[in-house]
C-alpha cells in the first residue's frame, strides 16, 4: 500500500468523528510514514510498518471519544430553520399571527408599566424638592416645618432608590428584548 | 510484560523521551523501542492523553518541505516524572515484600 492509499482508508474508517480528531490522527500517521522512509525504509515497508488499519481506526475511536474534544465543542444545538418550515410559519401564520401580537402586546405593555415607574419616581422627586423649598416658609408653625423637612427627606431618600431599582428593571427588560430579538434571528441563521 | 503495568509505564517513559529536549514521534518510538515494546498505534493515544492532561504540548516545524510535530514537556509533566520516583520507591518495597514472600515459602 503506498502513503495515499493508506491515508484515504484511514479517512474512510474514521468517518464520523470530529474532524479535528480525524486531522490530527492523520498529520501523525502521514509523519510516521515520512520519518520511516528518511530512515531508509521503503514507502511499502513504512506503510506495513503501521500494523494493521483496523486496530489503528479502533484506537484513534477509543483515544478521541477519551479526549473528549469532540463534546464540549462545536455542537450548536440551534439550527437554521428549513425553507420549508419557513413557508409553513408563513401559511399558518392565522393561526399564530393572534397569539404573537398578543404576546406582543403585553410586551408593549411592560413598557408602559415601567413608563410609568419613572412618572411616580419623578413625582416623588418633586414632591420632596418641593417639601424642602417651602418648609422655611412655614417656620412660623414649627411643628409643620419640620414634619415638612422630615417627609420631603424620606420622600428624597426613597426617589433615590427607586430610581436605581426602576433603571435596573429597565436594563434587565432590555436585555431579555435583546435575547427575544437574538433567539428569533438565529432561527434563520442558524445561529452563531 | 503485565498489560496494565505498561500502559503505565509507557506515560512515564514518553514523558522521560522528552524529558532533556523536544522530539517527535518516530524518534520517541526509536528511543523507547530497546526498553519497552511501542508502536504508532500505541503512541498516538498516549500523545493525545498526554497532551489533553497537559503533562505535554506540541508544535510543529518544518522539516524537508513538510510539517513534523514537536512535543515538549510541561512543568505538570516534570512533576510527573518526579512523582513516579517516589512511586518507583514505593514498588521497590512492594519487590522486597513479594520476593521475601517466595523466599519464606522456599525454606517451608
Amino acid at each position: 500500500m503506498t502513503k495515499n492509499e493508506f491515508i484515504n482508508s484511514l479517512r474512510a474508517s474514521l468517518i464520523g468523528l470530529p474532524q479535528e480528531d480525524i486531522e490530527n490522527s492523520i498529520e501523525f500517521y502521514s509523519e510516521m510514514i515520512e520519518d520511516s522512509m528518511e530512515d531508509g525504509m521503503s514507502e511499502e515497508e513504512a506503510v506495513a510498518s503501521l500494523g494493521n488499519l483496523g486496530d489503528i481506526a479502533a484506537h484513534i475511536r477509543a483515544t478521541s471519544s477519551q479526549t473528549g474534544s469532540n463534546v464540549k465543542k462545536k455542537v450548536s444545538s440551534r439550527r437554521k430553520l428549513s425553507c420549508l418550515e419557513i413557508v409553513l410559519l408563513i401559511i399558518s401564520s392565522p393561526i399564530w399571527g393572534g397569539f404573537a401580537i398578543g404576546l406582543f402586546g403585553v410586551y408593549i405593555s411592560l413598557w408602559a408599566v415601567i413608563l410609568s415607574l419613572y412618572a411616580a419616581v419623578i413625582s416623588m422627586a418633586a414632591a420632596s424638592v418641593a417639601g424642602i423649598i417651602t418648609f422655611p416658609f412655614k417656620l412660623g408653625v414649627p411643628g409643620e416645618a419640620i414634619m415638612t423637612l422630615g417627609f420631603s427627606l424620606i420622600i428624597a431618600g426613597i426617589t433615590i432608590f427607586a430610581f436605581f431599582g426602576v433603571n435596573q428593571i429597565t436594563k434587565a427588560y432590555i436585555r431579555f428584548t435583546k435575547w427575544i430579538f437574538n433567539s428569533v434571528k438565529s432561527l434563520f441563521t442558524g445561529g452563531e | 510484560m503485565d498489560i496494565q503495568l505498561k500502559r503505565g509505564l509507557l506515560d512515564i517513559c514518553v514523558l522521560a523521551s522528552i524529558k532533556n529536549g523536544d522530539s517527535y514521534g518516530y524518534k520517541i518510538i526509536k528511543d523507547i523501542k530497546p526498553y519497552l515494546t511501542i508502536s504508532e498505534s500505541t503512541l498516538y493515544p498516549i500523545l493525545r492523553r498526554l497532551e489533553a492532561s497537559e503533562l505535554l504540548n506540541e508544535y510543529s516545524v518544518e522539516h524537508n518541505g513538510r510539517l513534523r510535530k514537536y512535543y515538549h514537556i510541561t512543568p505538570k509533566g516534570l512533576q510527573r516524572l518526579k512523582d513516579f520516583d517516589t512511586e518507583w520507591q514505593e514498588i521497590t518495597a512492594i519487590y522486597h515484600f513479594i520476593s521475601r514472600e517466595d523466599h519464606i515459602n522456599d525454606e517451608k
